[in-house]
């Protein structure tokens, strides 16, 4: 493939630039300094072949928008085409691929034309740049290997990267070591779950052995239950024996004391003879022993009676007594009077305080002292009114006078207001005269220069006539100005008199007319004074008079001497509320001592009678003490006559018991006789011993009843009888044993039960549970998911073997060319300092050989011949075979690094590799250029900018 | 007239192998299944009022440890007892008669089992007429000789019925054990034959009938479709076999063509339609196979997603009583991969390489999981994968690496 001819459209900073490669040149060489754009024009042919890549669009996209993208024109396998590529939608940009006789085609076309070459691999191969050689140089041999695998094949590192995935994937899967994985997770389950099933499996084994178990225990059972029936069966004999043991042996001995008892008995006894006997000798008994009390009380009884009588009162004293509480009602009453009384004299006496208090400038003496009745209290109110007329007259006299003093000093001041006036008025008009007259005259100077200045300019200007019309003009005014000064000078000199005139008036006294006037003012005043002054003199001789009259008043009440009247008005009449509360008081206090005499009296008598009774009266409450004596009197009197009613019914009592103890007596005989004794004492033992023969026999009637209600059967309660009877039998020994023997069977048989349902629970849980089918299932299950794992492992594990068998081809069928190709380089570019190249199957590394022998891994060199050894490399790889359409190489500034000789070298095998194929070099270097240029002439310069300037 | 049951093979105990049991509610269903069967045959029994029932051998799966298939026949049993349905059955070499569990002892009176030295036994039917049965029980797990002496010949009863558990020398797939051949059993002139030991349904000959009943409830994906028993009349005009299914859940396949989708979705809601109108309210466990040349291929085959998506039309497809056993990708690319085959490229050299892949590789995947101990011994108890299953294997790894390297170059 040979580019013909590359063109921008508008692609980083070039737009509508072609570049033509027609030339068949060996060299093409694109020379410009940095920011240049030679980048640019490389990733436009890159990005023409095989769509713009996503990350430099937006640096390389036209600023100023426009079309963006390319073409290029190439020829291939014999044709010559163009392929263009904008960017539109996609991302990779829209490819038109245009033939020469006019076809068309897309996408889909190119792709087809590229035969499955693809950026990846271009890059890897075809474009070479000290990048790319940095890079091959950071990697481990062994990636480097691979790189030239992945830059070799076509869909190369795709495949590297599938056999990087799968081979995480399959790890991820599972590896042999693995624990957490999921196939050995799944594995270590399963071993769990099998181990548990083999467990279970061994149990289910053993089923018939533990069936053969249970009917063993069921055996044994029905055995320990034979003898348990044995057993429990004597020892419920023996249980009987000792519950009857107690009775049996009882019943034994009554029945011997019964026939000994039998033996002694009397003849002839009657029916409950004793009991009847020691009852009514009882009887007998109490009923004497009651009659005795009884007479005792009645004696008591009578002798207290007597003494109670004579502690009765006299009927004399009784009557007197009587009255004397009658009469005690009425001094009770006087007891309230005379209380009554004394609080009304209290109050009186505390009004009259009430009334000292309102006069405070007086004392109890005054009150009791004034005398004051109705004639008095007349003329007082006359002294009142005469007082009272002399005020007025003062007042009206005193009004008077003032009202002639006003007077008098009116008729001066109305005389002098009259002159101020008119002076004012005449003073004002004067300075108007004289404000006018100034006007004027600055107006007549004003024409007069006006009238001039008119008058000349108008000659100078225009002519006579205008000039001479402007001074008549200025006299007319000038004249008129004139005639108004004189009128205002006339008025100044008219005012300016009158003014003057005043002046001169003021300075005598007044004027005729008001003189006159004020005289006869002053003579009437003059008389009203004197009138006036005769009625004072009048006036001061009835207030002294009026004073007499005063003082001899009070000389007569006897009332103290206050200045105001006003005083006597309130006095006067609380000093007569004074004298009635005083005679009240008075009659009170005689009805009081009345009261208390009446008292005194009743009390006296009452006094007398309670000492009469033999009490003494210095208690206050003598008339309670009266009460009290006359009440027990009363109540004693009661008493006496109630226990003199008890006294005979007891009497009566007495008697009675007398009888029934006689009737007591003559039954106890008849006992006796019956039974043919006489001493008591006899019938008594006779008595005791039927009695206790009784009582035996009807016990051991007792226990032979509850003996046969236990054992109904005779023979048996006879057999147990003669055990218990039996000297040598221990019955509790004999249970002990008993229950012994009982115990050891139930613990056996407790034991066997508990076996035989553990034994039969744990068939029952094998054969119905499903645990064991479960747990099988469980297997199953996780060999199945193992299964499924696996079989996905297996077909990464299968996918990574045939992977690793395309590599094996490539490096067989492929590597050894391209590796060939590369020593040859090698040794020509090390002009045979290195004579060989290789790298050994299955191992990951390749290896130079020195001239001397020695072998270097790429690691080992220098940096220049490490460089060496990668374009070697690549470019024998570039030039493989295997890449029939021999595309052009692109060198990308990779010879900097490398010394001038074997850039030399470089350069011729170039040109070796060159024959067919186009080498675009980019570089930035006069210098290379020039070598080239000086290794031959078969080039083509393209120079990018400013490079060339220089 | 006499009529009866013909069923085989109950392995009762024997679980499923799938790994849809890590569902509780499957692995619930899954346990009970073999017992429903065999309760629906009982009821089938009682319903058709069948003179008696006769079991071709493998009544047990596990010869000792059955314990619980042991108790659940003798409950089948009982019930049947109580119908007057007898029960004549042989052991077979899951269920030697060595083993306590085929110990006849707890039965009840209804069941006859045949000794190992065979015997003839003789029903009279309800209808009055007779029918011998003849039949042996293994004696041991392993019993390879012919059994064809321990038969005696035709009797002179109204019917005769040979019971039998053994492989047809023609048939593979079993173990060979009490081989034979169907035309010295015809040669018997019995009336029916009842064998039992292959899993699958089959006729041997159609009149006088020999035929396997088949197992009553499939366990594994070898064992699809409809699985129960026979119901035979024998009358006089021959014998007349009605197939009734016992199993509750049904094992199939179901294939997916992808040819006409074009989307992931689609091919789901194909899929969805196809089992539904294939399965309908039935129970089932059941494998989807995705086939077809498609569009979907590379997608199908993405390492990033095949596994993904499998999962997710597995739970797609499962519920309401129905689980993806297993998901099958067998699409292949809209590609001339005979065309890929000559050419000198990558593609060309993956083609190739698949082709001349040998034992020597399997070995050496087998071997790497060898490596661990425990994952050995799982292995060394599941069943061994057939070449066929290699050979997906390695298709499947050479269909991964073509379309994850398609997929990649367009994605450039």
């Amino acid at each position: 493939m040979r580019l013909k001819k590359v063109k921008a459209h508008g692609f980083g900073k070039w737009r509508d630039t072609e570049w033509d490669l027609s030339a068949d040149s060996r060299f093409t060489v694109f020379l410009g300094e940095n920011e240049t754009g030679k980048s640019s024009v490389m990733q436009l042919i890159h990005a023409v072949l095989f769509g713009f890549v996503k990350e430099e669009v937006e640096r390389l996209k036209p600023r100023n928008g426009g079309n963006f993208g390319g073409s290029v024109e190439l020829e291939m396998d014999g044709r010559t085409l163009t392929v263009e590529r904008t960017h539109r939608q996609r991302i990779r940009g829209e490819v038109t691929v245009k033939y020469e006789d006019g076809r068309t085609g897309g996408e889909k076309e190119w792709e087809a034309i590229l035969q499955g070459l693809d950026s990846a691999t271009f890059k890897g191969i075809f474009h070479i740049d000290l990048n790319g050689l940095e890079h091959l140089q950071r990697l481990s041999p062994g990636e480097v290997n691979r790189y030239l695998y992945d830059a070799g094949m076509s869909g190369g590192q795709a495949l590297t990267k599938l056999e990087k995935k799968l081979k995480q994937r399959a790890d991820d899967y599972y590896t042999p070591q693995g624990k957490v994985k999921p196939v050995n997770r799944l594995a270590k389950e399963w071993e769990k779950t099998e181990s548990e099933r083999a467990l279970l499996a061994e149990k289910l084994d053993r089923i018939s052995e533990k069936r053969r178990l249970i009917s063993d225990y069921e055996n044994r059972l029905a055995e320990q239950a034979d003898q348990e029936d044995e057993i429990n069966q004597r020892l419920r004999f023996f249980e009987k024996a000792s519950a009857l043991e107690t009775i049996i042996r009882d019943w034994s001995a009554l029945n011997k004391k019964r026939d000994e008892l039998a033996r002694k008995r009397p003849d002839r006894f009657p029916v409950n003879g004793l009991e009847r006997f020691e009852r009514w000798q009882q009887l007998a008994e109490e009923k004497k022993a009651e009659a005795a009390d009884k007479q005792k009380k009645l004696a008591e009884k009578k002798q207290l009676l007597a003494r109670e009588e004579n502690l009765l009162l006299t009927d004399q004293l009784r009557l007197e007594m009587s009255n004397a509480l009658e009469k005690k009602a009425e001094i009770m009453r006087l007891y309230d009077n005379r209380a009554t009384l004394s609080k009304d004299i209290e109050q009186l006496n505390r009004e009259k305080k009430k009334l000292l208090k309102a006069h405070p400038d007086t004392s109890a003496d005054h009150f009791n002292a004034a005398v004051i009745d109705a004639q008095k209290l007349q003329q007082f109110d006359r002294l009142k009114n005469e007082r009272v007329q002399l005020k007025s007259k003062e007042e009206q006299l005193k009004m008077k006078a003032e009202d002639i003093e006003n007077r008098v000093a009116d008729n001066q001041e109305m005389q002098e207001e009259a002159k101020r006036q008119e002076k004012n008025y005449i003073a004002e008009e004067n300075r108007l005269a004289k404000q006018q007259e100034k006007k004027a005259n600055r107006k007549i100077t004003w024409i007069l220069t006006g009238t001039v200045l008119a008058a000349g300019i108008s000659l100078v200007a225009a002519d006579l006539f205008i000039a001479l019309m402007a001074l008549a003009a200025g006299t007319a005014l000038l004249f008129s100005a004139y005639k108004e000064k004189r009128e205002w000078l006339d008025r100044r000199q008219r005012t300016e008199e009158t003014l003057s005139k005043a002046d001169q008036q003021s300075a005598q006294e007044s004027s005729p007319p008001l003189m006159a006037e004020k005289a006869i003012n002053e003579k009437s005043l003059q008389q009203e004074k004197e009138q006036i002054e005769l009625e004072r003199e009048r006036l001061a001789k009835q207030w002294s008079e009026w004073e007499d009259a005063f003082h001899n008043w009070l000389t007569i009440t006897q009332l103290p001497f206050k200045d105001d009247l006003g005083w006597y008005d309130h006095f006067i009449p609380n000093a007569r509320k004074w004298y009635e509360l005083e005679d009240r008081i008075e009659e009170l206090t005689e009805d009081k001592q009345q009261t208390e005499s009446q008292i005194e009296q009743g009390e006296r008598s009452a006094k007398q009678i309670v000492q009469k009774a033999g009490n003494t009266t210095d208690q206050e409450d003598f008339w309670y003490t009266l009460y009290k004596q006359y009440d027990r009197d009363e109540e004693r009197r009661r008493e006496i006559a109630k226990q003199q009613d008890l006294l005979t019914d007891m009497i009566e009592q007495h008697d009675e018991l007398e009888e029934k103890y006689n009737h007591y007596r003559a039954k106890l005989d008849e006992l006796l006789t019956y039974t043919g004794v006489t001493e008591e004492n006899r019938f008594r033992s006779l008595g005791e011993l039927e009695k206790h023969y009784e009582d035996i026999d009807y016990r051991c009637q007792e226990q032979e009843i509850r003996l046969s209600s236990a054992i109904p059967d005779k023979d048996e309660r006879e057999k147990i009888t003669a055990a218990v009877l039996a000297e040598h039998t221990d019955i509790d020994k004999e249970k002990q044993h008993l229950h012994e023997q009982s115990a050891a069977v139930f613990t056996e048989k407790e034991r066997l039960i508990k076996e035989k349902t553990e034994t039969a629970k744990e068939v029952e849980t094998l054969e119905q549970d499903g645990t064991y089918e479960e747990i099988c299932q469980e297997k199953k299950r996780l060999e199945e998911e193992v299964n499924k794992l696996l079989r996905e492992w297996a077909v990464m594990q299968a996918a990574l073997k045939m992977i690793g068998q395309a590599k094996r081809v490539y490096e067989q069928n492929r590597q050894p060319a391209v590796m060939e190709r590369a020593e040859q380089l090698f040794i020509h570019l090390t002009e045979g300092r290195y004579h060989r190249f290789f790298a050994p199957l299955g191992e990951e590394t390749f290896y130079v050989e020195r001239n001397d022998g020695e072998r270097f891994e790429p690691a080992d060199l220098s940096r220049g011949t490490r460089e060496i050894l990668y374009l070697s490399l690549r470019l024998a790889l570039a030039d493989d075979d295997a890449f029939e359409r021999k595309y052009p190489i692109i060198m990308d500034e990779i010879l900097v690094n490398i010394d001038a000789v074997r850039r030399k070298k470089l350069i011729e095998a170039f040109s070796m590799i060159s024959s067919g194929r186009q080498l675009l070099f980019f570089t930035c270097h006069r210098n290379l250029y020039k070598e080239i240029k000086n290794f031959t002439d078969d080039h083509t310069l393209h120079l990018l900018d400013s490079a060339v300037q220089r | 007239m006499i009529t009866f049951i013909h069923m085989a093979d109950l392995h009762l105990g024997r679980v499923f192998q799938t790994n849809v049991t890590n569902d509780n509610h499957a692995r619930k269903k899954a346990l009970d299944a073999v017992y429903r069967s065999l309760d629906n045959a009982v009821e089938t029994a009682i319903d058709q009022q069948v003179d008696f029932i006769v079991i071709a051998g493998d009544i047990y799966d596990e010869a000792e440890r059955s314990v619980k298939g042991k108790y659940k026949f003798q409950q089948a049993c009982s019930r049947l007892q109580e119908y007057g349905i007898h029960v004549y059955a042989v052991h077979g070499n899951h269920d030697p008669l060595t083993s306590s569990v085929s110990s006849s002892a707890d039965l009840p009176a209804n069941v006859t089992v045949f000794s190992a030295e065979g015997e003839t036994v003789v029903h009279t039917g309800k209808s009055g007429e007779k029918a011998a049965l003849s039949g042996f029980s293994y004696p041991q797990t392993v019993f390879t000789e012919s059994p064809i002496a321990r038969f005696p010949a035709r009797s002179n009863n109204d019917y005769h019925i040979g019971i039998l558990h053994g492989q047809e020398g023609t048939l593979d797939g079993h173990e060979p054990y009490a081989p034979f051949r169907a035309r010295e059993l015809a040669a018997l002139e019995y009336d029916y034959w009842a064998l039992g030991h292959i899993h699958d349904r089959q006729v041997l000959q159609d009149d006088p009938p020999i035929r396997y009943s088949g197992c009553i409830q499939g366990a594994n994906r070898k064992e699809q479709g409809p699985k129960g028993v026979d119901v035979v009349r024998l009358d006089s005009s021959g014998a007349h076999c009605t197939f009734v299914q016992t199993a509750p859940i049904v094992w199939a396949e179901v294939t997916v063509g992808a040819e006409d989708v074009t989307t992931e979705a689609e091919l789901i809601s194909k899929a969805e339609t196809l089992t539904a109108e294939r399965f309908g309210a039935e129970t089932a466990v059941f494998t989807i196979t995705v086939t077809g040349e498609t569009a979907l291929h590379e997608q199908l085959s993405d390492i990033d997603k095949k596994y993904e998506w499998i999962e997710l039309l597995r739970e797609e497809l499962s519920g309401d009583g129905r689980w993806v056993d297993q998901v099958r990708v067998q699409t292949k690319p809209v590609i001339d991969r005979e065309v890929w085959r000559n050419e000198d490229h990558l593609y060309g050299d993956i083609i190739r390489i698949r082709e001349e892949i040998t034992e020597a590789d399997k070995i050496e995947i087998i071997d790497a999981w060898r490596k661990n101990a425990k994952l050995r011994r799982v292995m060394r108890e599941t069943e061994t994968w057939s070449e066929k299953e290699w050979e997906a294997v390695w298709d499947e790894a050479e269909q991964l690496i073509l379309a994850n390297l398609i997929d990649e170059e367009r994605g450039l």
